[in-house]
């Protein structure tokens, strides 16, 4: 008994190391990359040309850019251990205090879309699966490999042009209305929603397309196998048989699951971006503009952490629904 | 060419055709496509006999600017997945050839780069440098975009070394780099061309959304997303400036992954792998 169970703790182990070794790269990456750049967070921003460059040096000094850059290294490596992900010129605060208040935002439309796409995707999929090459399946193929050809901004813009500014049906920008607090609880939900709508659906598109394509080729290929002959055979229900041919066809697209959290995480940088919805993309971009060093900086550890949280994620599932990656 | 399924077929047909239409936009362009014109053009103006996708809002027809902005974003695409694939092939191959340890460390950091965000990464170096030329924009393109080639080269590798082909290259006396060129890479060449295929479709959409973005080309010159920007700066109303490049995107975009999907059920990549 111990034998499996130590493999799938040292397994366990291994899968964390890799998440730690993934932000440890990030950070370095991003290190190199803003020592690399002309300038500084303090040569231009903050202020502009009346900052006088004594004051400049002081704020250098206080952030150790001063420093030789193997101690400016380890002292970067050591803030972003404890979390100090620097200051942010544009917003005046603590990347850390915005990161925490446009993080939950974009987890939420990441939450929402990444629950839809599986859902809606696997249940298409598979039905697609047991049909293989039926008009109808063709049809719904030819649908989706359009819809994962449209990139998201594209179609966040036409959702925008004609349902914000054509037909009004939705708000522009923003998390709530500027009368938020003023409505009543279930207005207040209903507000929100209205909202979140829009970049939802974009967002979950896209991510279902996905989703159905893989479960169809999984669910076509366990369809196929003996012993789902052999269920039928032996008088299984139609439904039953379903759930067994799904239960094998469901190893592969949990690997998606770990694949796609990189992609959903770009796609909700546009879609953020297009609906003004303030989470950690539109604010990246934000930055971008604003030449905010060390805030885009994080975004890369943060989106780093994140994708690799997701593979840890899907890793343990597939232990889960897998029992062959359980036994060896 | 009649050896070809029509699945095959059809998407390369349009993406040459395509291509063909975008490395001809100086020629068939009714217009200047970045130039502003002097007077006696209407701004934003719906579109015409004479400007089919409308002008933009300094003026410009829509059409010539679609035209020449497919130039420069499939030529961005092509090169910068050339890049990618040059530079994932010799990685790859490399690893899976030498094996043991060096193939560890090699696929663990291969696993590492995978969970950096690519757009993240792209938006980082476009704060920091500001923008890019063109040939800057390939490079930066090309460098994050390898990984995944790499990783199925390697794949490929691995499983062709053992083949007995192989070992009687190796019991002739064939120097290893013989073996790894004329007996092993052409092998590959089935996962490359699907893998590029895709990686051309995937990098069409990333370089519109980063010039749509204003982070990529820059303006005047058009690119596919670049011109999409000037569709909603000033937005309400003016929805050619919006459909007629984004459904360019597109079309692009669906074409490149038809003719990747159908070129891996004919070549059958994986049975190499098998």
């Amino acid at each position: 008994m111990t034998g499996p169970r130590r493999t799938r703790l040292s397994r366990a182990i291994g899968r964390l190391l890799q998440a730690v070794l993934v932000v440890w790269a990030a950070s370095t990456a991003t290190f190199v990359l803003l020592r690399a750049a002309p300038g500084d967070p303090y040569t231009t921003s903050l202020d502009g040309f009346s900052v006088p460059d004594s004051t400049r040096a002081l704020w250098r000094a206080q952030r150790g850019l001063d420093q030789p850059l193997a101690k400016q290294y380890a002292l970067w490596l050591r803030n972003a251990a404890r979390g100090d992900l620097g200051y942010s010129t544009m917003f005046r605060r603590p990347v850390r205090d915005v990161m925490r208040e446009v993080l939950p935002r974009t987890l939420l439309l990441m939450g929402l879309a990444l629950a839809t796409s599986v859902l809606c995707g696997m249940a298409i999929g598979a039905w697609q699966g047991t049909r293989a090459d039926s008009t109808g399946d063709r049809w719904i193929s030819r649908l989706s490999m359009i819809a994962v050809s449209l990139p998201e901004f594209w179609l966040a813009l036409l959702m925008l042009q004609l349902f914000v500014q054509g037909l009004g049906w939705f708000p522009a920008t923003g998390v709530v209305a500027a009368m938020h607090d003023l409505m009543s609880p279930g207005e207040q939900l209903l507000d929100r929603l209205r909202h979140l709508a829009l970049p939802w659906f974009t967002l979950s598109l896209v991510g279902t397309a996905w989703f159905a394509r893989f479960q169809r080729t999984s669910m076509t290929d366990a369809w196929r196998e003996p012993f789902v002959r052999t269920a039928r055979a032996k008088g299984l229900a139609e439904r039953g048989v379903r759930q067994h041919a799904w239960r094998t066809a469901l190893v592969p697209v949990i690997t998606l699951f770990g694949l796609l959290f990189p992609a959903l995480l770009g796609g909700a940088v546009f879609v953020e971006r297009v609906f003004g919805w303030p989470g950690m993309g539109y604010t990246t971009i934000l930055a971008v503009g604003a030449r905010d060093y060390e805030l885009v900086a994080a975004a890369v550890i943060v989106g780093s952490a994140m994708t690799a949280l997701g593979s840890l994620l899907a890793d343990a599932l597939q232990t889960m629904a897998d029992p062959r990656t359980r036994a060896s | 060419m009649n050896g070809l399924p029509p699945r095959v077929l059809v998407p390369l047909v349009s993406l040459v055709a395509l291509s063909a239409v975008a490395l001809a936009a100086p020629w068939l362009s009714p217009f200047p496509p970045n130039q502003i014109p002097a007077e006696g053009v209407i701004a934003s103006l719906a579109p015409t006999l004479t400007h089919p996708f409308g002008t933009d809002s300094a003026g410009r027809d829509v059409l010539s600017r679609v035209l020449s902005g497919a130039r420069v974003s499939l030529g961005i695409a092509l090169l910068s997945v050339l890049l990618a694939s040059t530079v994932g092939t010799l990685y790859g191959a490399a690893s899976g050839w030498i094996g043991g340890v060096t193939d560890s460390v090699c696929m663990r950091l291969l696993d590492v780069l995978l969970s950096i965000p690519r757009l993240l990464v792209l938006l980082c170096v476009a704060a920091l440098w500001g923008a890019l030329p063109l040939s800057g924009i390939v490079l930066l393109l090309g460098l994050t975009g390898w990984y995944d080639v790499a990783r199925l080269v390697r794949a490929d590798v691995r499983t062709l070394q053992s083949r007995e082909y192989v070992l009687a290259a190796r019991a002739t006396g064939a120097r290893e780099g013989r073996i790894l060129w004329q007996h092993v890479l052409p092998h590959v060449l089935p996962t490359l061309v699907v893998t590029a295929t895709l990686g051309v479709a995937h990098t069409i959409a990333l370089e519109a959304g980063l010039s749509y973005l204003g982070l990529g080309v820059q303006p005047p010159q058009a690119s596919l997303g670049s011109i999409l920007s000037d569709g909603t700066a000033l937005g309400i109303g003016r929805w050619w400036v919006t459909v007629f490049p984004g459904l360019a995107i597109v079309g692009a975009v669906l074409v490149c992954n038809a003719l990747g999907d159908a070129l891996r059920e004919a070549l059958a990549p994986r049975q190499v792998a098998a």
